[in-house]
């Protein structure tokens, strides 16, 4: 049994089975596996990490041919992996700088561009979108007829914002494809980016639903929040009166506007959809020398008895997203 | 003089003399004097004074005067001698760059198409999206707030 850092592993007899078969079916073809990836669990924003990854060839049974080593790479759109990222490896037949795999490299299973390929093929594992599959290809090929061992070697480089995101590995070759057993995938458990800007965005967490009208903003900005009844709890469908209940964050001052109803009664707009557009630095009545950090909302009714929130209780989050 | 000359040198010279004569006349009446007014070529710093309201907003290109209450908002800017100074927000809760008063100048003080705003706290660029012109009661401005994404525009009118 593979064990290693963040793989996920759950006993199903059916699956072992079906496995073994298939290994038996193929077991004279190319057989590429991760063995080990060593990745931390927390990093600092903006400063630049090492991961390890441990990799076996078995056997290049079909020709021994050379080929060239693919490696996926899952990283947060932020990141700017294409740029900001290095690779390579060093294995017993030989040892290699890695590259940014063109649209002209094609993965010879799926036909499509290697870094398409992953996404089709292993999709983004727990994150809930904003990250993307980098794909690097060897600069030497290697042939490997009696099999081979090696350590691939990614430096990467995480933005500057705060998050938590699952990561994910894969490999691959040039001759071959993402079929059979010539890939093996891994996704680490989510990580964490410490020391950053901002209220952390948990990607592995569920898509939080979207409140701002605006699609990037910071508190500086005069926000509308869009409330609609028919997402989520619908438990305020047909409501009269829908009422915003929000807290500011500045440091470590709080400040809350709650069952006001002069301010915070949103607008009906319609098909029960409702906003309200305010500027959070004189909603809240916030000094001039303080900024907000972030928000939390929560919706109520007019007798408080209704509060729609996340699944789980919890206030809605509103943090600055922009990328200037 | 002309007793030994033929007819012909004769009309030449009277027509050279006539020529030289003409010219001269035409010398001596561009010598008369052009009038310009005192100051006309004197460049003025456009003159933007007074208390301005908000009439109509936007962002992004979409109208949010229904979205939000401005109508608290006022800019006075002041004039001294002709060179911009002062400005003071009458009403510090409706979306401005600033949001303490300060000085103010413009990038250009006789073809403008900036306003900067300088307070203790904050610096911002204020846009002018046609050039104002003195006499004018009307401006529009454009500016961001936070993210760079996020245009506004105002329309003000002189109070």
């Amino acid at each position: 049994m593979k064990n290693f850092k963040g793989h996920r592993f759950e006993w199903n007899p059916y699956r072992a089975m079906a496995v073994f078969f298939v290994c038996m079916l193929l077991i004279f073809s190319m057989c590429m596996t991760i063995l080990q990836i060593d990745q931390p669990s927390v990093v600092n924003a903006g400063e630049a990490f090492e991961i390890t990854m441990q990799v076996e060839v078995s056997k290049d049974d079909d020709s021994g041919n050379p080929f060239f080593l693919v490696v996926g790479f899952l990283a947060p759109r932020s990141w700017s992996t294409a740029t900001n990222t290095s690779v390579r490896f060093e294995s017993s037949v030989g040892n290699s700088s890695m590259r940014l795999t063109t649209n002209d490299e094609i993965d010879e299973n799926t036909k499509l561009p290697w870094n398409t390929a992953f996404l089709r093929r292993f999709g983004i594992g727990d994150n809930y979108g904003e990250v993307e599959w980098v794909t690097f290809i060897a600069d030497e090929a290697f042939a490997a007829a009696a099999g081979a061992t090696g350590t691939v070697y990614i430096t990467a480089l995480p933005g500057e914002d705060n998050m938590i995101v699952q990561l994910a590995y894969g490999i691959s070759n040039q001759t071959w494809g993402l079929g059979d057993d010539n890939f093996d995938l891994v996704f680490t458990d989510c990580m964490e980016v410490i020391n950053g800007k901002g209220y952390p965005s948990n990607l592995c967490g569920p898509k939080p639903r979207q409140l701002v009208e605006q699609a990037t903003f910071t508190m500086d900005d005069l926000i509308t929040i869009v409330f609609d009844a028919k997402e989520g709890d619908d438990f305020m469908l047909g409501a009269s009166y829908v009422d915003l209940c929000a807290k500011a964050y500045s440091g470590d001052q709080v400040y809350e506007i709650c069952n006001h109803e002069d301010v915070a009664a949103l607008n009906y707009m319609g098909d029960d959809v409702w906003e309200i557009t305010f500027w959070p630095r004189s909603y809240f009545d916030i000094p001039e020398d303080q900024d907000i950090d972030f928000m939390e909302v929560t919706f109520t009714n007019d007798n408080g008895n209704l509060v729609v929130t996340n699944i789980d209780g919890s206030a809605f989050i509103i943090a600055p997203k922009c990328f200037d | 003089m002309f007793k030994h000359m033929k007819v012909t040198q004769i009309s030449y010279v009277i027509k050279k003399t006539s020529l030289v004569c003409l010219v001269i006349g035409l010398f001596l009446m561009c010598e008369s004097p052009i009038f310009i007014p005192e100051g006309a070529f004197q460049e003025v710093t456009v003159n933007m004074s007074g208390s301005w309201k908000i009439t109509s907003a936007y962002r992004n290109g979409i109208e949010i005067s229904d979205k939000f209450d401005f109508s608290g908002f006022g800019l006075k800017l002041d004039f001294d001698n002709s060179e911009a100074t002062t400005y003071q927000i009458e009403t510090k809760q409706v979306p401005f760059p600033v949001i303490s008063d300060g000085n103010w100048k413009y990038n250009d003080p006789v073809y403008p198409t900036q306003m900067l705003l300088l307070s203790t706290l904050d610096t911002a660029i204020i846009e002018f999206v046609a050039s104002p012109i003195s006499g004018f009661n009307e401006m529009r401005i454009k500016f961001q707030l936070g993210c760079s994404d996020n245009v506004y525009i105002y329309d003000l009118e002189l109070q």
